[in-house]
């Protein structure tokens, strides 16, 4: 195939126009690809590509549409990054869960005058636990700037730990981690909202940074699911929104 | 005050265009002088609002500083220490653009934001070993107080007091390991391989910081780069044989992939420039699957 050969398939596969039987011969003749060939990446019969080649057949959208795609995957793309940046996985969790806000409050770590001001809260942040083996339970970093974000707004804030045995961690890849949490399913939507303006302002520059965090929605009767998200900031609240509907849906439709 | 101040730095930022970065700018000892001077008047006379503003005039000029003897690092072929202080050049400037305010284009922020990045993104770093870190005090930088979640001093990470900025001082830490990643929080930690007697060894390729750093002949002249992928003429690929796997690096045989297109298919990096080099410089470079260079 030559620089021309290779515009004209460029231009065939472009254009919005469906492919023609004139097209369709361009394109056997410039990639060198035999009609089986074609008919294989098509799924189609080559008696079909046949007809189709000689006008017995008209070509249709589908097809056509098909055929561009397949070509212009063969082809390669024109415009790529380099090196090829690895998609970020989205990685969503919503599962029923034993560690509620119950769990937590008996937890050593967590002194008696803090616990009623825990079971009161809208919004309670809690540790991960025996991370790396470390015995002590710790934030990851930045929530104690994410704790006074949440003070500064009409929503209740406390934490699972006492000043004293709070730690942060800081980590390795440059994924925003945000404290896990607990809340209540009346408060969920406020609670992602705020959770969207925090990455807003605390990473203006960042466009559309990777996040994750773990949110867990507890029932009035003690029962609670957690959110588990790792994923782009964009989708984040689009996602856990749809998840929170689901749930109550789900709900009304017991009752 | 303030209003003189910024006028004479923005003149002090475009002598160092003018200079084609050269650090040797005239006044700007003096300048520096008079601005850390007028800063400790305005802490004294409690004027945080002053101080704040000779904080950002400062930082403009610094971040300057550093770009541009960055860029001389990389002409000298010096591309870690380069790298390394085009990561402080970045670091500040994210502090300084949350506080400048629309008028960017006045101090040459905008094009130290746009042009950071891409240089970045030319360097050859893909592996990084990052600390994980845990932090058990933190002190204000402001107060030096301790921090904890819910006793924390009035000052905001982030914001000026007293003409400084505030962060938050890691007194006592703990490091729980070593990971390897590809996309760091700290840009220095670069992965190089050391010899036996202890020298590091340096074996990247940084053919496209070298390519461009001839090409350009100041560190404020617009450039581009886009990734793409273009034909290398089959010509340069005579070594290998229809049948062996394609140089493009698909699972393909060269005769079924690319040996019916007009090139080999492979990734290619192009530079535009808003002052063109000299014509003997502008020419496409193929580099095959040997590492073998060669021009059309």
């Amino acid at each position: 195939m030559n620089h021309e050969q290779y515009d004209s398939l460029r231009e065939i596969i472009e254009c919005d126009n469906p492919i023609s039987n004139t097209d369709l011969a361009i394109i056997l003749k410039a990639t060198g690809l035999s009609q089986a060939e074609i008919a294989a990446m098509t799924d189609r019969d080559p008696s079909t590509i046949s007809k189709y080649r000689t006008g017995l057949n008209p070509i249709s959208q589908l097809f056509s549409k098909l055929l561009k795609q397949e070509i212009g995957k063969w082809l390669g793309s024109s415009i790529e990054t380099y090196p090829p940046k690895t998609p970020r996985k989205l990685i969503f969790d919503f599962l029923p869960t034993e560690f509620n806000l119950g769990y937590w409050l008996i937890q050593p770590f967590v002194p008696d005058d803090i616990v009623e001001s825990a079971a009161n809260a809208d919004v309670v942040l809690v540790p991960w636990e025996g991370f790396k083996d470390y015995r002590r339970a710790v934030f990851p970093v930045g929530t104690m700037e994410f704790f006074q974000f949440v003070e500064k707004s009409e929503l209740s804030i406390e934490a699972c730990i006492s000043d004293k045995e709070y730690t942060e961690i800081a980590l390795h890849s440059d994924e925003k981690r945000l404290p896990s949490m607990i809340v209540t399913f009346v408060v969920l939507p406020l609670v992602l909202s705020l959770v969207g303006n925090y990455i807003s302002q605390r990473w203006p520059l960042e466009k559309n940074p990777p996040i994750s965090v773990s949110i867990t929605v507890q029932e009035v009767d003690g029962s609670a699911r957690t959110l588990e998200y790792k994923g782009s900031a964009d989708d984040f609240e689009r996602i856990v929104l749809n998840a929170a509907a689901f749930l109550q849906e789900d709900k009304e439709s017991k009752q | 005050m303030t209003v003189a101040l910024r006028k004479k730095t923005a003149q002090i930022v475009s002598k160092f265009v003018y200079h084609n970065g050269g650090v040797n700018v005239d006044g700007l000892p003096n300048h520096v002088e008079n601005l850390h001077r007028l800063k400790r008047e305005a802490v004294q006379a409690g004027k945080q609002d002053v101080a704040k503003e000779i904080w950002i005039l400062e930082s403009v000029i610094t971040v300057h500083q550093r770009y541009c003897e960055s860029y001389s690092l990389l002409k000298s072929e010096k591309y870690y220490e380069g790298w390394c202080l085009l990561e402080r050049a970045e670091i500040l400037l994210n502090s300084l653009i949350r506080h400048a305010d629309d008028d960017l284009n006045q101090f040459g922020l905008e094009f130290l934001q746009n042009h950071i990045p891409k240089l970045q993104s030319i360097f050859p770093y893909r592996i990084f070993f990052s600390p994980e870190i845990v932090e058990e005090e933190l002190k204000c930088s402001i107060c030096g107080s301790v921090q904890t979640i819910r006793k924390k001093c009035a000052h905001e990470v982030g914001e000026i007091y007293d003409g400084e900025l505030c962060c938050r001082i890691v007194s006592k830490m703990k490091i729980l390991g070593i990971s390897i990643v590809t996309e760091p929080v700290q840009k220095y930690s670069v992965g190089f391989v050391q010899s036996e007697d202890g020298t590091k060894i340096d074996d990247h390729d940084y053919s496209l910081v070298n390519y461009l750093m001839e090409r350009l002949t100041s560190p404020y002249h617009v450039w581009g780069v886009r990734w793409k992928r273009i034909f290398h003429p089959h010509k340069f690929y005579k070594h290998v044989h229809p049948t062996d796997k394609c140089p493009c690096g698909s699972d393909k045989t060269y005769r079924v992939c690319c040996l019916r297109k007009p090139g080999v298919q492979n990734p290619h990096c192009e530079f535009t420039f808003s002052v063109p080099p000299k014509a003997e410089l502008l020419k496409t470079i193929y580099i095959n699957d040997r590492g073998e260079r060669a021009t059309d």
